[in-house]
């Protein structure tokens, strides 16, 4: 069973049986935190840096209300925001298009990292950027978060710490950084 | 010769539109538009100048693009750059087609951007159109998908038509 | 030997207007936008001058107001995708001899090649 987070849509869990997916991450970015304590996730699939208004009906859409919602979700199911750990995807510069001010996934990118910042979590792990579309998905078996690309080796994500019952298994390339690309 | 064979076909003969169908999406319905968002697709991606403003996309999946291609450009579609250029191309002559029938029809002007051809998941690209759709606060985003023939035989790629809301409805006055 | 001048941002289409043109035994030269055609224009005064539209840096109409304006005997004939009834108006009102719309049947293009340089 596979749960499949749509555009500006989330999922936020404790225990989390089943795998969880953002298929297509163009100039999105999948956002992920998690709280090893309390082994209590979320994922959030970003559409825009700034939202429109403060209180939006969707913030788990925009990079800077994303982070404040999603930690008082965690929250609720007991998570202790001081261990909470992200991990980011996706932020890629598809089309060339004129008149869209900017560069989206690269704003993306930076209105999320500036508001996890703020918020005190630290970014453990992204595969951010470029020009390729990826899928992150979440393992429910071994608790592992895979970034995908057509054509290019899976990256893992997930930092040591929040894994369960150790590594991957199927020879994959491993990355775990705290640095951006 | 064989640069002769290749000539046959798609560049020659006229294009006709078989079926053209519209509907309304919201952003988050985009990158599901043809099935599976993670789905690789060879895609050519051109933004509207003029009257009509949108973007214009012809996608096929991408295990198709080489019998696709291949009688056009012979033994060159191994080449990928030859083989995104014809794809390209394709779109083009497709899509400026398609253009051409809505312009000269509502007397404006509409004009495709050279492509911009992409080999990945059609749900990355669709996905970050949908952005800029919710960018300029728009949560209906027409698309028009059409199939198009050659001498009575279906073109294979899909063609799609997402203009701006304001667009269509400039249109229909 | 009569030169011909391709200008098109499509690889492949040079390609195969190089192959159409060329079994005639005219010499071909190619550019990838309209500032690469005034470029190529100037320095090898081309017979004649195959001009697509719609292309990156500069398109095919505002080039060929600007090989016109430079040589009023320039012929240019548009081959382009862009076949609406303004347009088609716009490049015969800024100098074009003529105008082949894709897709085109190569006989089509020879044919008027030969007129052009007739």
């Amino acid at each position: 069973m596979i749960r499949s987070i749509g555009l500006g849509e989330y999922a936020v869990g404790r225990d989390v049986q089943e795998d969880w997916a953002i298929y297509g991450l163009g100039s999105c970015v999948g956002l992920i935190l998690c709280e090893p304590t309390t082994r209590v996730l979320a994922m959030a699939h970003v559409v825009l840096p700034v939202s429109p208004s403060p209180d939006p009906e969707q913030p788990a859409r925009y990079g800077d209300t994303v982070v404040p919602f999603l930690l008082e979700e965690m929250k609720k199911l007991g998570a202790v925001t001081e261990h909470v750990m992200a991990q980011l995807a996706g932020g890629a510069r598809m089309f060339e298009i004129s008149g869209v001010a900017g560069d989206i996934g690269r704003r993306n990118v930076e209105s999320v990292r500036s508001s996890l910042a703020r918020h005190g979590v630290p970014v453990t792990a992204e595969e951010v950027g470029g020009a390729s579309g990826r899928t992150l998905r979440w393992h429910a078996k071994t608790r592992l978060a895979v970034v995908s690309r057509f054509g290019a080796p899976d990256v893992i994500l997930t930092p040591d710490r929040c894994r369960v019952g150790g590594s991957w298994t199927d020879g994959r390339v491993v990355k775990n950084s705290t640095e951006p690309r | 010769m064989q640069a002769g064979e290749a000539l046959s076909g798609l560049f020659e003969r006229k294009f006709k539109i078989a079926e053209i169908a519209l509907s309304h999406r919201t952003p988050a319905e985009l990158p599901e538009i043809l099935g599976d968002a993670a789905e690789p697709v060879c895609a050519s991606f051109y933004q509207i100048r003029g009257e009509i403003p949108g973007f214009l996309l012809l996608i096929m999946p991408i295990d198709e693009v080489n019998a696709f291609l291949k009688p056009l450009l012979g033994d060159h579609v191994t080449e990928e750059a030859m083989a995104d250029s014809a794809f390209g191309e394709v779109g083009n002559v497709v899509g400026s087609a398609f253009l051409n029938y809505l312009a000269d029809y509502y007397r404006t002007y509409a004009a495709p951007t050279p492509p911009q051809v992409f080999r990945d998941m059609v749900g990355a690209l669709m996905g970050s159109l949908a952005a800029v759709f919710v960018a300029e606060g728009q949560e209906q985003v027409p698309v028009v998908r059409t199939v198009f023939t050659q001498e009575s035989e279906k073109l294979s790629a899909l063609l799609l038509w997402i203009p701006y809301a304001l667009s269509l409805s400039e249109l229909r006055k | 030997m009569a030169r011909i001048l391709v200008v098109d941002d499509a690889a492949f289409m040079r390609m195969r207007l190089k192959t159409v043109l060329g079994e005639q035994g005219w010499e071909v030269l190619e550019a990838s936008n309209g500032v690469e055609a005034i470029q190529m224009y100037e320095q090898h005064k081309p017979d004649l001058v195959m001009m697509d539209i719609t292309m990156p840096e500069m398109d095919g109409l505002t080039a060929l107001r600007a090989i016109r304006e430079k040589d009023p005997n320039a012929k240019v004939v548009m081959c382009s995708a862009l076949g609406q009834e303004s347009t088609v108006i716009e490049a015969i009102k800024s100098g074009a001899k003529d105008f082949i719309v894709k897709p085109f049947q190569p006989e089509r293009v020879v044919d008027t090649v030969k007129k052009q340089l007739g």
